[in-house]
């Protein structure tokens, strides 16, 4: 298990999806489950998607965004849980340029080929591979991977105790999944709410 | 001139004078004329001395204003319908202004004229220096005029397989750098005016040597065949540095910086790029002809050079294989072999037999100790061998017409080839020139730029990657810029570098360039089939490997004997016709020391692609890339303790599993993921890379992980 701060969240986040792709690669089961109530795209630093390998390549990968469609190249489905923009916008006093980015996202994510299903009543924050689970007070957003002081956890699917809490978050992160409704289009129309 | 100049010309007039005073034999006359043209001199030196400092800096601008213009004219005189406008245009403006004759050509650019023969439209074209060495070369042929084929004119050369320049197109009069080739020292002209003719439009090339039959070419071999594809051609150049200077420098990050000891951007570099021969392809068969003499350019561009740290340890270490030792040994033969037949006259498509010929007879086969291979390569008891052996290869060739007494004559000057004194330079510049071209491709990737618009050279133990254009392109000014990422893992920092704003983001270099320096998927997929090892499941080797089962079966020979066994039909001689020994000769064409799909530049390598193979070496690369990283590498039984330990200490640890069996299971990359994001004094573990490996001499396929704190 390791101690998660805002100072390594997205160096683990990119390291899981890597290892997510290799896996992938590999022809074995991989996917990927996005839980969080805010999501918006933000720049990744080449510092920590510097990766060498003769069996996958990791380039052109300039934002989160891009990684999860690295994901999805090599057929790995993936799962994003979220809150909609319109319900953030009829029961939010979020401004209204944050939600137009969430939306944004929400459809470029759409466009990779990802499920998106909406929680109006969702605040956890994880992000679970079949390799591990990452989940703490960050939202997936460049202020939550970036700015604000955040705390949580990783546990690698590998053996032992960690084992035990991956398997629970799995289970959890799949419930979440079933009580979701998935995102209609219409949900990504809030103009004429406001 | 400036005043120590002077002075020093006054100090030596004097001695002039007192010898004039004293020469009896200089009539009144002539000793007035003197005198006066002296004290002339003397005057003006004086004049001259106390003129101010502006004026000086104007008459000089004038003086080069009047030798350009009087160059231009030099040169209208000798062309026979020059452009005057062109010319004199660029002469006009005042330095620092220049007036562009076109908005394509950069100023600056070296011209050279190709009159075409036969052409309808204007005879005579200007081409920069550049594309007469790459696309105009005497030997090519080329499409750029309206279309029409037309080819540079080279005169005969079926004969000894040369061309005579000087007969056929306007050379400078006196060469302008000098090469090194082979033991020999070059003279290289720059061309002025290159001589071209449209081909008739029935194409017909002689099947025995390649040569354009109603053209210049013409030989006598009576088998031209009529053909719908002219072949293919590519100039052989020789690079070499004439003066550089310096810029700033920078170093690589680990494990880099063990092989690489400083990145240095010079911001001139003036390189001498001579064409000396030129080769010519169709289907198997390729031609090499040699220019006598040979034609070039200087270069003013710019350049990164790269100093390189080649311990005796590792040549020490890298010798010891002796299979490594033994594939040296063939490479400095072919490369002697391919320079008798040149001296000989032998055209270069019988080279293939004759060195297959000579592997057989000197059983280098199989695993040779070097020292033995001398030995026996001194006798002469092999000679007959070879010979009786090339007759077994002719059965699988169309052509081989190299008679019995040439065939003697050429083994028998193989018989001084030294091997073990020259064994450890070879490697070495093995290693330096193929890490040139993983060099070469890296700086591409990076510049997004093609092998047009850079080049390299290799000196000892630099090498040196530069604009291959005069005046520089900005390619290698880029790659010094994004040689690698300076970004610190801080949020703070990478925040700050956001709000720049960037509009390009490219692939560093450094990391470019370690992956070339992996090992080649396409051979490990290839090693690891042929091994019988157990498959890695990942797509990108699995795919080939499976395309392998389709056509073949593994192999019953040693994997570290298909570099020699690929060579010729020695190791299949006993096929009942030529498709079965072609197919079974393919199964050894495996990637040891290089193909396309790693280092492999064809005919943009430094000594052309028809002897490329001899003179790379993947294999050794990937050698020196596992000692420069040995201090970093453990394997993955070495312990959690000890492996974070290494991490702690260098910043960066490589932990590498040995799977010798379909029942083990890869754990590397659970390792990796077990220490991802841990902290080590302020720092994180990060997953930096991961590759599959299969030597030629392993018996397990190597799995290798690679943690850096970040």
């Amino acid at each position: 298990m390791v101690h998660v701060t805002e100072k390594n969240v997205a160096i683990i986040d990119v390291d899981l999806l890597i290892h997510e792709c290799l896996r992938a690669n590999e022809g074995k089961k991989a996917f990927a489950h996005v839980i969080s109530p805010f999501i918006s795209d933000f720049e990744i630093s080449p510092a920590w998607l510097r990766f060498v390998s003769n069996i996958i390549n990791v380039s052109d990968i300039d934002t989160y965004v891009d990684l999860i469609g690295l994901l999805r190249h090599h057929a790995a489905p993936v799962w994003v849980v979220t809150r909609s923009p319109r319900d953030l916008a009829e029961r939010t006093s979020l401004s209204r340029r944050f939600i137009e980015r969430q939306a944004r996202t929400l459809m470029l994510l759409k466009d990779m080929g990802c499920e998106i299903k909406t929680n109006s009543s969702l605040h956890a924050k994880v992000t679970l591979t079949s390799r591990g689970v990452l989940a703490g007070s960050f939202n997936l957003t460049k202020s939550g991977r970036m700015f604000n002081l955040e705390t949580g956890f990783y546990f690698p699917n590998t053996s032992g105790m960690e084992k035990k809490e991956y398997e629970a978050k799995l289970k959890w992160s799949r419930e979440v999944l079933e009580s979701s409704e998935p995102l209609r289009n219409k949900e990504l129309e809030f103009s004429r709410i406001r | 001139m400036n005043r120590e100049n002077i002075d020093e010309v006054k100090r030596l007039l004097i001695p002039i004078k007192r010898k004039a005073r004293e020469d009896t034999s200089l009539s009144d006359e002539q000793f007035d004329e003197l005198s006066k043209t002296i004290h002339f001199l003397e005057k003006v030196l004086d004049d001259y001395a106390d003129m101010p400092e502006e004026d000086i800096g104007k008459i000089r601008t004038k003086s080069d204003k009047s030798t350009k213009l009087f160059a231009v004219l030099d040169r209208i005189a000798k062309e026979r319908n020059p452009s005057y406008v062109d010319e004199f245009i660029r002469a006009v403006a005042d330095s620092p202004f220049t007036l562009p004759s076109t908005l394509f050509q950069p100023e600056g650019a070296i011209v050279v004229f190709v009159d075409v023969h036969g052409l309808k439209g204007p005879r005579l074209q200007t081409e920069r220096g550049e594309n007469a060495l790459d696309m105009l070369f005497p030997g090519s042929i080329s499409h750029r005029y309206f279309g029409i084929p037309v080819k540079i004119d080279t005169g005969e050369w079926y004969r000894d397989f040369k061309c005579r320049l000087k007969r056929f197109h306007e050379l400078s009069e006196d060469p302008i750098f000098q090469v090194a080739k082979d033991g020999r020292t070059l003279d290289v002209y720059q061309p002025l005016t290159l001589r071209a003719r449209v081909i008739p439009f029935d194409y017909r090339v002689c099947a025995a040597c390649l040569s354009l039959a109603r053209t210049d070419e013409q030989c006598d071999h009576f088998r031209a065949w009529r053909v719908m594809k002219l072949p293919s051609a590519a100039p052989i150049k020789i690079r070499k540095e004439i003066t550089r200077k310096t810029g700033d420098t920078a170093t690589l990050r680990p494990p880099l910086n063990s092989m690489v000891e400083e990145v240095t951007l010079l911001k001139s570099l003036e390189v001498g790029v001579a064409a000396i021969g030129f080769e010519r392809q169709r289907g198997p068969v390729t031609v090499v002809v040699d220019y006598d003499p040979p034609v070039g350019l200087k270069l003013n561009t710019r350049g990164i050079a790269f100093k390189l740290k080649i311990s005796d340890g590792f040549l020490d270490q890298l010798l010891s294989k002796k299979y490594i030792a033994r594939d040296l040994a063939i490479q400095i033969i072919a490369n002697r072999l391919r320079e008798a037949m040149r001296e000989m006259g032998i055209p270069s498509y019988n080279f293939q037999p004759l060195m297959s010929a000579m592997i057989m007879a000197l059983s280098l086969d199989t695993e040779v100790d070097v020292k033995r291979l001398e030995d026996i390569i001194r006798q002469e008891g092999w000679v007959e061998d070879a010979i009786e052996s090339v007759k077994l290869e002719s059965n699988f060739i169309e052509r081989f017409e190299v008679g019995r007494e040439r065939m003697e004559a050429i083994f028998h000057s193989m018989r001084d080839t030294q091997i073990s004194e020259v064994l450890r330079d070879i490697a070495r510049d093995r290693l330096t020139h193929t890490l040139a071209h993983a060099i070469l491709i890296a700086g591409c990737i990076t510049s997004g730029s093609t092998f047009d618009d850079l080049d390299y050279l290799v000196k000892k133990d630099e090498i040196v990657l530069f604009d291959s254009v005069n005046g520089g392109n900005g390619s290698s000014e880029m790659i010094y810029e994004f040689l690698t990422s300076k970004e610190e893992f801080s949020i703070g920092a990478f925040v700050e570098e956001l709000t720049k704003g960037r509009t390009y983001k490219p692939k560093h270099f450094d990391e470019a360039l370690m992956e070339l320096l992996l090992p080649c998927n396409q051979g490990v997929a290839e090693r690891i089939f042929h091994k019988n090892l157990p498959v890695p499941t990942y797509t990108e080797i699995l795919r080939r490997i499976e395309e392998l089962r389709e056509n073949e079966t593994p192999s019953s020979v040693d994997v570290t004997e298909f570099f020699p066994s690929a060579i010729g039909y020695h190791r299949v001689a006993d096929s009942r016709d030529i498709r079965t020994a072609e197919r079974r000769r393919g199964v050894f064409e495996i990637c040891i020391h290089g193909c396309p799909d790693c280092v492999s530049l064809g005919n943009k390598c430094n000594t052309g692609s028809f002897i490329e193979k001899y003179n790379i070496s993947k294999t050794i690369l990937d050698e020196f890339f596992k000692y420069a990283t040995v201090e970093i590498t453990l394997g993955i039984d070495s312990g959690r303790g000890k492996i974070e330990e290494k991490l702690k200490e260098k910043k960066a640890v490589i932990i590498k599993q040995q799977v010798t069996s379909e029942d083990e299971q890869e754990r590397v990359r659970t390792l990796a993921l077990e220490l991802d994001g841990t902290e080590f004094d302020g720092k994180y573990a990060s997953f930096a890379g991961f590759w599959i490996d299969c030597a030629p001499d392993s018996t397990s396929v190597d799995y290798s992980v690679m943690m850096v704190l970040v």
